[in-house]
C-alpha cells in the first residue's frame, strides 16, 4: 500500500479535497457517489490547482479558466483545457484513503520528470 | 450565377508553422512589440482626429445593394460621426448614386423616410421642392418668385440640384467617400484586398439577418475585440463551445493564426477548425436527417477568414455564410455596431433550417462579445494603466492601430 492520503470522511459525497503526500505533487480526492478518484490537483492548462474548483458530478472544473476533467479518466472535457490531468489509483482501508504501490511510485516518477 | 464549390485556396503556410514563437513579428518586424496608448481610447482630440481625418477622408463602406428594394428604389444613411444624412439611390437603370440629404431651398433634411420605391420626385416636406432620381431640381413651387441666377454665386435651377458625394460599387458593397476634394478611387483604396477577392462570388450571397447593435464602447475597441482569436477559449460559454468548429487550439488549449497577411492599409487572418470538435446535438440530428442540407462551400482558405477593411468594416466568412460588420462612432465612446449575415441560397428547407441554426448560433456568441466590449471601455475609462500590451497572436490589432496612425499623419500633411 501506498502513502496515506485522508480519511474517507474527509471527502464527503460530492466533496474534493487537496492532499499533499510526502514527496509527491498535489493531488485532489474526489468523491463521486461514494466511489473515490485522485487526479494530480495541478491544471493541464495553466497554474490553478483543480482543487480550488468545483465538482460537478463526475467532472471537476478549474478555479482559473473553468476547464473541465473527468475525474474518472483524467480527460479533459472543457475547454480551454485540452491536455489530461495525471489519476492514481488509491484503496480504502479502515476508514482511511491510500494510494496504491504502483499509483505512488507512477506518481514520484511523474514529480521527478 | 457563379457556381460555389469546394474551397479553392490551400492554407497559405504549412500548419506546423504556427508553432513557431513571434511568428508575425518575424513576417512583419515594422509593426513592433511595443504597448498601445489608453488615450486613443478616451480622448475627445484623438477622436476629432479621427472623425475628420480618417472618417471625413477616407472610403466608407454605407451599405449594399441588398439595402435597395430593386431598381427605382432609394435608402437613407445618416452617418453621426460626420453630422451628415446621405440620400443614396439605384435609378431605373441600376446605377447607384449617393447624395447629402439636403434640400438645396434652405437646407431641410429631405427624405425622412428610411427606404423606400424612388417616389415621383424626391418632394421636399417644407416648401416642397422637387428632385429627380439623379438628383437633379426638378420642380420648384411657385418658381416665379425666385431670383435664379446663372453662376456658381447665385445658381440657376441647374445648380441647385442635391449635392453628390462620391459613391463606388464594389462586388455589391456601396462605398461613398466625403471628402470632395479627394482623387483617390475605391480600387485604390481597396489594393491588394480588393485583388485578393475579385473572384470571389459574391452574387451568391444574399443577406439574410442584420443586427444595429447599440456599444458603449469606442469604436476601436469593438473593432479590436472582434480582430483578435485568443479570447476565444476564455470568454464566456458559447465562445469556447460553440467556437471550437472555427478555431483550432495547440496543445495547451491556445489558439493560432492559420494565416495573417497586411494588405495594404487592410488586414486578414485565418483559422483552422477544431478537429476534435463535436458538434451540438442539435445540429448534428438536422445533418442526419437532412444530409443534404447546407452542402454549399464558399471558396474561402479555412472555417473563419476574417478581413479588415479600413478604417471600420469587417468582411468575414465563418463556414458557409459571410458577414459583415461595420463600426460606426457616436461618439468618444459610445457606437453603433452593424451586423449583417449573408448566405447562399437556399436550395432546399434543410438548407434553409441550417441556415438558422447558423444564425442564432452566431448571434448568441455576439451577445457575449458586446458585454465585453462595455466591460473593455469601463477598464480603459478608469485610466489605471497608460498602455496595454498585446501579444503576437494579436498581430492583427497592432497593425490596425499603425495603419490608422499612417493614415492620420498622411492625412494631416494634406
Ligand atoms: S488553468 Fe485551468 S483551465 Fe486554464
Ligand atoms: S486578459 Fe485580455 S483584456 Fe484581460
Ligand atoms: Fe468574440
Amino acid at each position: 500500500m501506498g502513502p496515506f492520503l485522508c480519511t474517507t470522511s474527509d471527502v464527503p459525497e460530492g466533496g474534493r479535497k487537496s492532499v499533499q503526500p510526502e514527496s509527491l505533487p498535489e493531488l485532489v480526492v474526489c468523491n463521486v457517489a461514494g466511489t473515490f478518484y485522485v487526479l494530480a490537483a495541478t491544471c493541464s492548462h495553466g497554474e490553478a490547482s483543480l482543487a480550488a474548483g468545483r465538482l460537478l458530478g463526475c467532472e471537476l472544473e478549474c478555479p482559473l479558466h473553468a476547464g473541465r476533467f473527468d475525474v474518472t479518466t483524467g480527460g479533459a472535457t472543457r475547454r480551454p483545457a485540452k491536455k489530461p490531468v495525471e489519476t492514481y489509483q488509491c484503496v480504502e482501508q479502515d476508514g482511511g484513503l491510500y494510494l496504491t504501490d504502483a499509483a505512488s511510485s507512477a506518481a514520484s516518477a511523474s514529480q521527478a520528470a | 450565377m457563379t457556381e460555389v464549390k469546394e474551397r479553392i485556396n490551400p492554407p497559405l503556410d504549412a500548419p506546423d508553422a504556427a508553432e513557431e514563437q513571434y511568428r508575425w513579428n518575424r513576417r512583419y518586424p515594422e509593426l513592433g512589440t511595443g504597448p498601445i496608448t489608453t488615450d486613443r481610447f478616451l480622448s475627445e482630440e484623438h477622436f476629432e482626429r479621427e472623425r475628420k481625418l480618417v472618417f471625413g477622408k477616407s472610403w466608407l463602406n454605407i451599405g449594399s445593394v441588398h439595402d435597395f428594394s430593386g431598381n427605382g428604389s432609394f435608402f437613407v444613411r445618416d452617418i453621426a460621426v460626420l453630422d451628415v444624412s446621405l440620400l443614396v439611390v439605384q435609378d431605373e437603370q441600376g446605377t447607384v448614386r449617393a447624395f447629402h440629404n439636403v434640400c438645396s431651398h434652405r437646407g431641410n433634411k429631405l427624405v425622412w423616410e428610411k427606404s423606400g420605391p424612388c417616389p415621383y420626385l424626391f418632394a421636399c416636406r417644407f416648401h416642397g421642392w422637387g428632385y429627380k432620381q439623379d438628383g437633379a431640381l426638378a420642380s420648384v413651387p411657385d418658381e416665379g418668385e425666385f431670383h435664379f441666377g446663372s453662376d456658381d454665386k447665385n445658381p440657376g435651377k441647374d445648380g441647385l440640384g442635391m449635392v453628390p458625394v462620391r459613391t463606388e460599387v464594389w462586388k455589391g458593397f456601396i462605398f461613398v467617400n466625403l471628402d470632395a476634394s479627394g482623387t483617390d478611387s475605391l480600387a485604390e483604396h481597396l489594393g491588394p484586398l480588393g485583388e485578393s477577392l475579385k473572384d470571389f462570388p459574391f452574387d451568391a450571397l444574399e443577406l439574410r439577418h442584420r443586427y444595429d447593435v447599440s456599444d458603449e464602447a469606442n469604436w476601436k475597441v469593438i473593432l479590436d475585440a472582434q480582430n483578435e482569436i485568443y479570447h476565444l477559449p476564455m470568454l464566456a460559454p458559447l465562445h469556447r463551445f460553440l467556437g471550437g468548429g472555427a478555431f483550432a487550439t495547440n496543445e495547451d488549449g491556445y489558439t493560432r493564426l492559420l494565416d495573417f497577411e497586411r494588405l495594404g492599409l487592410h488586414t486578414v487572418f485565418t483559422s483552422d477548425s477544431d478537429i476534435e470538435w463535436v458538434d451540438t446535438p442539435m445540429r448534428t440530428a438536422v445533418a442526419k436527417a437532412h444530409p443534404d442540407g447546407g452542402l454549399t462551400t464558399l471558396p474561402i482558405r479555412g472555417p473563419f477568414v476574417f478581413h479588415v477593411l479600413f478604417p471600420n468594416m469587417v468582411l468575414g466568412f465563418l463556414g458557409d455564410f459571410m458577414f459583415t460588420y461595420n463600426v460606426w462612432p457616436e461618439s468618444v465612446d459610445k457606437s453603433v455596431w452593424e451586423i449583417r449575415m449573408h448566405f447562399p441560397r437556399p436550395d432546399t428547407l434543410a438548407d434553409r433550417v441550417i441556415h438558422d441554426l447558423m444564425k442564432v448560433r452566431f448571434r448568441d456568441l455576439l451577445c457575449e462579445d458586446v458585454t465585453g466590449h462595455a466591460a473593455l471601455q469601463v477598464g480603459l475609462k478608469s485610466r489605471a494603466r497608460d498602455v496595454f500590451v498585446v501579444g503576437d497572436q494579436e498581430v492583427q490589432i497592432r497593425s490596425f492601430h499603425q495603419n490608422l496612425d499612417e493614415y492620420m499623419e498622411r492625412g494631416n500633411r494634406g
